[in-house]
């Protein structure tokens, strides 16, 4: 764990992963509604009683929503907490219904993708299992 | 040109008759244009016509009263009198006239207002609801 | 001020709203490529169905979506977004004032049967804003800027409903209508109102698990 806090956020290069796929991933935070129908076509939603931070929307919102609308600019706090949403709290099964076509997996894989480029991943190999997030 | 048609202007008397020299002013000033007599039920109601203000307005009959013959207007004014069944607009625009009664009084009456705003004159109502009020 | 507004801006806003569309149109195919390999249609063709077999086989594939997880909300919104579209293109008004400028109009819905279609939409609306305000998993993804999108959906219709009925100020109001029209009209290229356009190309045309025809782009 104690790499992950010493190394300084590279904001260039999230920027540049960001403008990389600008034109899809932004037009799909856009035009998301809000409106939660995504909500009960998750499994992690459905099992842990249908708590809203599970929805497929609130994740992606939350995660590269978030570093879009900070343009890269976040420090390793809310790195660590993005890494809980999209490696935690989402499992990409792909399950997720959209009404309107957004395809959400994708968002949450491009997330990890940026996370994993500033080193912020689940390390299963070096922490015991129950706190491996 | 058809001289045929039933009575289409319903001219009610609002107000009662000025009488003057002139014989536009012998007009009743408010003149309602109910179609419901002619094309059944209407959807909004009857517009009251200020006949005299077009007139203070300053426009002359043949602005707006026309027999069109090779696209001019070839109205005898004299024949411009009260009673006569003949210069009634639903005396020409019939239900299969080129421009039906509802749309000659909205051309006429429409038109006319846009084009006076176009040209930043001073001009009557431009909105559906404001001449077709409701009470 | 009230003829600039009435005429116009009228056509600066559609002007602006078919070009936006259109521009956005575009970089949707320069943003997707075809596609190399298209999903198998997932129905495996069986021997024919009687018409009972045929019902419970339709039904059965409503089971899966959200006909079935929320079949209110999807039986109000489809029924607000088919009117809010469907309702100004018909209404009488306007399709006279098309008549008057173009010389051509829309075939045209009875006036009293707009009047119920317009208070069916401001219903629907209230009842999506009901969920922003009172459901938690919506009220956890919701932002002023959600509440600012469905009053520009509402506005013209709120403010069209005052003023067949001649509330208030009459030329006030119209003018109140006019303009948020115009907004709306304006904003949908820009705002999540695109989804009107983005829809179809993302449902239909995007090849995915659940698109509705096969679609042949990829991102």
């Amino acid at each position: 764990m104690s790499h992950q806090e010493l190394k300084p956020v590279d904001t260039k290069q999230i920027q540049g992963m960001l403008s990389r796929k600008k034109g899809k991933m932004k037009r799909f935070l856009s035009y998301c509604a809000h409106c939660s129908l995504c909500a009960e076509s998750c499994f992690l939603y459905m099992e842990h009683h249908k708590d809203p931070q599970y929805m497929p929307s609130y994740k992606a919102i939350n995660s590269l929503g978030k570093l879009y609308r900070k343009n890269g600019k976040v420090d390793r706090k809310l790195l660590t907490e993005m890494k809980g949403i999209v490696w935690r709290n989402c499992v990409l099964c792909g399950r997720c219904y959209c009404p309107i076509g957004i395809h959400i997996p994708s968002m949450i894989a491009f997330a990890r993708s940026i996370l994993r480029s500033q080193d912020v991943y689940p390390q299963l190999d070096e922490v015991s299992s129950e706190s491996w997030l | 040109m058809k001289w045929t048609g039933c009575s289409l202007w319903m001219i009610a008397f609002a107000a009662l008759l000025m009488l003057s020299h002139s014989p536009v002013n012998a007009q009743p000033d408010k003149m309602i244009l109910d179609l419901s007599a002619i094309s059944g039920k209407t959807t909004r109601p009857p517009v009251s016509f200020p006949h005299n203000r077009h007139v203070e307005a300053g426009l002359s009959c043949k602005d707006c009263h026309h027999i069109y013959e090779n696209g001019k207007n070839v109205l005898d004014e004299s024949k411009l009198e009260e009673g006569n069944k003949g210069i009634r607009c639903s005396a020409c625009h019939g239900p299969k006239s080129q421009a039906n009664l509802e749309q000659a009084f909205h051309n006429q009456c429409v038109g006319c207002h846009t084009k006076y705003e176009k040209e930043k004159k001073k001009t009557g109502p431009r909105y559906c609801g404001e001449c077709h009020i409701r009470k | 001020m009230l003829a600039f507004i009435r005429g116009q801006l009228i056509s600066i806003a559609f002007v602006v709203f078919v070009l936006g569309l259109i521009f956005h149109f575009i970089q949707f195919f320069r943003l997707t490529r075809k596609k190399e390999w298209a999903y198998p249609p997932l129905e495996i063709k069986s021997q024919k169905k009687t018409p009972g077999q045929w019902v419970t086989s339709c039904l059965a594939s409503l089971n899966g979506t959200l006909w079935k997880t929320y079949p209110v909300v999807t039986v109000m919104t489809s029924v607000f977004h088919v009117f809010l579209i469907g309702v100004p293109l018909f209404l009488l008004g306007h399709n006279m004032l098309l008549s008057q400028s173009w010389g051509l109009s829309f075939w045209s819905l009875r006036e009293s049967v707009t009047d119920v279609l317009t208070v069916v939409v401001i219903v629907c609306a209230a009842f999506f804003l009901g969920r922003r305000l009172f459901l938690a998993r919506v009220r956890a993804i919701t932002t002023a800027y959600d509440y600012l999108v469905l009053l520009i959906a509402v506005a013209p219709f709120l403010t069209g409903y005052f003023a067949y009925h001649q509330w208030f100020d009459y030329r006030t109001v119209m003018t109140i209508h006019i303009l948020s029209g115009v907004v709306m009209l304006i904003t949908i290229p820009f705002t999540k109102l695109g989804h009107m356009l983005f829809f179809f190309l993302y449902r239909f045309l995007i090849g995915t698990e659940y698109s509705f025809a096969r679609g042949a782009r990829a991102w």
